[in-house]
């Protein structure tokens, strides 16, 4: 019997929301989730891991210098990544989670509350390691690999450090920043974090010209450093493989680290999310007074949908995120056009394009779905589909002024790549939010991140639907016919899901 | 004669197994204010819900002034406003957008509205909150601005459900001044609340629900008269609403 108000309580508390939060879906799409949950993995298993344990037993364990910095390299993007859903998930404590009004309320100590919450904060930070690689050291384990299994501990490990530090972290953005700023910075920074490693191999891609170069420049580096005055870099490829001495240095070193960040800033976590509560319970922003009336209904929702959105906290970093993948393929279409090589400039209309559909999808899915007072909608006397075809047409316009920055530059440049990334950026828009029409997922916009409780094949069509158009849109670029075969798949696509709206 | 305001005839609602509305018939007269009152999980939210277009009832119909609400919900919603107990807002809007968004959607005359806006405003205390965003509101604050919302078109009818929670004495006192003031211009009025002091003193005809039915409806001093000793409406609800006595009620009705 647990002992009520006790850590393993707490935590048999947070798991049992996790679990009824991620098996929330009934019906047909439960078993589809329950498929995909237990066929994934197992594919991976062997598609990855029975070749991977077999080659190993011939070979015998990897070598040398390139596998351990290759390794210590995987190592370093996965604490990248982790710390990047930490931080977000931290922040989401602070602002979000209400249920810490609770905890703190009750007589079990803070600190108690909070150690536990950033052991439920870590283990969601593994989640996605944890699925795709229990499957292939499962299967490893079976065919004599068994030794591989120590990444799983050392995968969850390195997210209890990633936690640790992005506690650390939310704490001192907040005595920088306050805890008003706090909220959009530690987003920004979450999402700047979590597209670090692809910022730098662009970087190094545009400074360099050559696709391969960071990663040849890392190997590199990694390989005279391992030889030199890092040996140390070694100590992950040896972890991973659960050679004891290496594994204890990692693992302790990452529970080190998160006992650090813990002991540090778990004393003032109570006082930072009151604090960060307080903030919230403002008097409210002024903003203008007393504005004339706009009549008609059309009008009002496009101006109310627009102010939400342009008021959104989340819609920086929402925008960002799309964009911070964009900026290297700017400095690409900038470069390679000078020299009118337009042939590279495919690549920044498909990039373009994709992100048009991503923010599209995102913003059609807050307009459509997220709405904060469905049934002051649902009864007033303006038909439904009226207002939800004026919804989606606030959602694409504000994708469409966005990408038309990068747009209009590309057009001056390359007239026509420049109209191609237009006519791609436009349908992929219209192509998302459609989707959003006609699968509306309701939730609220604070639970934005977690959006993707849609049923899957949608977010996987959506994703597909940004994909084929992308394609369509960069083959064009470069004067080749054969982008109207994804751009007609596409339609299919579209036209399969295509749904009635309810009036 | 003039329809009546809101007509609900053999109404019916479930959610699987469980019974919300169960063959649910009244009648509200323009001018009149109703109160529906039951325990919780009575079908009095479900009820209005119906009647708001926001729930489909499986049988049953829904008239608003002649106006067939299940046949023609567009023009049913045209005169009427819902006021649930957790106000439709926007955290992001201040009480004059979100005025102009009503009245848009509700397609009112842009200059008619803003004056009709003013007024609300001024009269609720909000006015000179009108351009600091909803998301600081207190509760009270923030359904003062959904009643707002709910008045801007002159509905004829209104329905509230727990109108009166977070507001303060005065502010409750000006609310049931405004209500007062729209029944006697002819409109119908349907209220739920848990404060049978605000029901008593209110309302011209009381209706009790009960899993489902409507147990007892009339004048406070109807119910007294068929409750036999009761003096108050805590009494009359407490002897009606008890378990035990349910059935006898029930028969009461009927007989």
């Amino acid at each position: 019997m647990i002992r009520p108000g006790s850590v393993l309580w707490l935590l048999a508390h947070e798991l049992r929301l996790d679990w009824r939060r991620r098996t929330a879906v009934r019906g047909a799409r439960r078993w589809v989730a329950v498929l995909l949950t237990l066929g994934v993995p197992m594919f991976l298993g062997l598609a990855v891991g029975a070749p991977t344990a077999l080659a190993l037993n011939r070979t015998g364990p990897p070598t040398g210098t390139a596998p351990a910095v290759i390794a210590a390299i995987a190592l370093a993007s996965a604490f990248m990544f982790m710390l990047s859903q930490a931080l977000a998930d931290v922040v989401d404590a602070l602002y979000e989670r209400g249920d810490l009004d609770l905890f703190f309320s009750s007589p079990i100590p803070p600190r108690r509350v909070i150690a536990v919450r950033a052991l439920a904060v870590a283990f969601s930070a593994f989640t996605v390691f944890g699925f795709f690689a229990t499957g292939p050291l499962l299967v490893m384990a079976v065919l004599g690999q068994a030794r591989w299994l120590a990444a799983l501990p050392l995968l969850y490990g390195l997210s209890l450090a990633a936690t640790g530090v992005a506690l650390a972290m939310s704490v001192g953005l907040i005595r920088l920043f306050g805890p008003k700023r706090t909220r959009i910075i530690g987003r920004v920074l979450s999402v700047v974090l979590g597209s670090a490693f692809f910022l730098a191999t662009q970087a190094v891609t545009v400074m360099t010209g050559s696709p391969t170069s960071l990663w040849a420049a890392l190997l590199r580096t990694g390989q005279r450093s391992f030889e030199g005055s890092m040996p140390w870099l070694g100590l992950g490829l040896e972890a991973l493989g659960g050679k004891p001495i290496a594994f204890a240095a990692v693992a302790g070193g990452s529970v080190a680290i998160f006992l650090l960040g813990l002991s540090w800033s778990g004393p003032k976590f109570a006082a930072l999310y009151a604090a960060a509560r307080g903030s919230q319970q403002t008097t409210g922003r002024r903003d203008q007074a007393a504005r004339r009336f706009r009549g008609g209904a059309l009008l009002a929702i496009g101006v109310k949908e627009a102010r939400l959105i342009l008021r959104d906290p989340m819609l920086l970093p929402l925008v960002l995120l799309r964009v911070v993948y964009l900026v290297p393929l700017g400095f690409l279409a900038v470069r390679y056009g000078t020299y009118a090589n337009f042939t590279a400039l495919s690549g920044a209309v498909l990039a373009l394009t994709l992100m048009a559909n991503q923010l599209s999808g995102s913003l059609a899915w807050m307009t459509i779905s997220a709405e904060d007072a469905p049934d002051l909608i649902a009864t007033s006397p303006t038909p439904r589909r009226q207002i939800l075809r004026i919804k989606l047409l606030v959602a694409v316009g504000i994708v469409l002024v966005i990408v038309a920055l990068a747009v209009l530059p590309l057009i001056v440049i390359a007239p026509f790549q420049g109209l191609v990334a237009a006519g791609g950026a436009a349908s992929a828009a219209v192509a998302a939010g459609l989707l959003n029409l006609w699968w509306q997922r309701p939730g609220k916009r604070s639970e934005f991140r977690k959006r993707a409780s849609a049923p899957w094949f949608v977010t996987l069509a959506e994703l597909a639907l940004g994909l084929l158009t992308a394609l369509a849109a960069g083959l064009f670029a470069s004067h080749q016919i054969a982008g109207v075969a994804p751009a007609l798949l596409a339609l299919v696509v579209l036209f399969l899901l295509r749904l009635p709206v309810r009036a | 004669m003039s329809p009546p305001g809101l007509k609900l005839t053999g109404l019916c609602k479930s959610f699987g197994e469980a019974v919300a509305v169960d063959d649910l018939s009244l009648e509200v007269r323009p001018g009149e204010l109703y109160a529906l009152l039951g325990p919780n999980g009575a079908g009095k939210t479900t009820a209005l819900r119906m009647v708001a277009g926001l729930l489909a009832p499986e049988k049953g119909a829904i008239s608003v002034f002649g106006v067939d609400a299940l046949a023609a919900p567009d023009q049913a919603k045209q005169i009427a406003a819902w006021v649930p107990d957790e106000p439709m807002l926007y955290d992001r809007l201040t009480p004059w957008e979100y005025l102009e968004l009503i009245a848009g959607l509700w397609g009112l005359e842009p200059r008619a509205a803003e004056a009709r806006a003013e007024t609300l405003l001024r009269r609720l205390g909000l006015w000179d909150q009108r351009g600091r965003r909803c998301e600081g509101f207190s509760r009270g604050m923030k359904q003062k601005t959904a009643l707002a919302g709910a008045l801007i078109h002159e509905p004829r009818l209104l329905l509230l459900d727990e109108p009166l929670t977070g507001l303060d004495a005065l502010m409750a006192r000006e609310v049931k001044d405004i209500l007062r003031e729209l029944v006697a211009a002819g409109a119908s009025l349907v209220l739920t609340t848990h404060i049978l002091e605000v029901a008593e003193r209110l309302a011209d005809r009381i209706g009790i629900l009960y899993q489902g039915r409507l147990l007892v409806e009339g004048s406070m001093a109807e119910l007294r008269r068929r409750t036999g000793g009761a003096t108050t409406l805590e009494e009359v609800f407490v002897e009606l609403t008890q378990p035990q006595s349910a059935p006898q009620t029930s028969a009461m009705q009927t007989s």
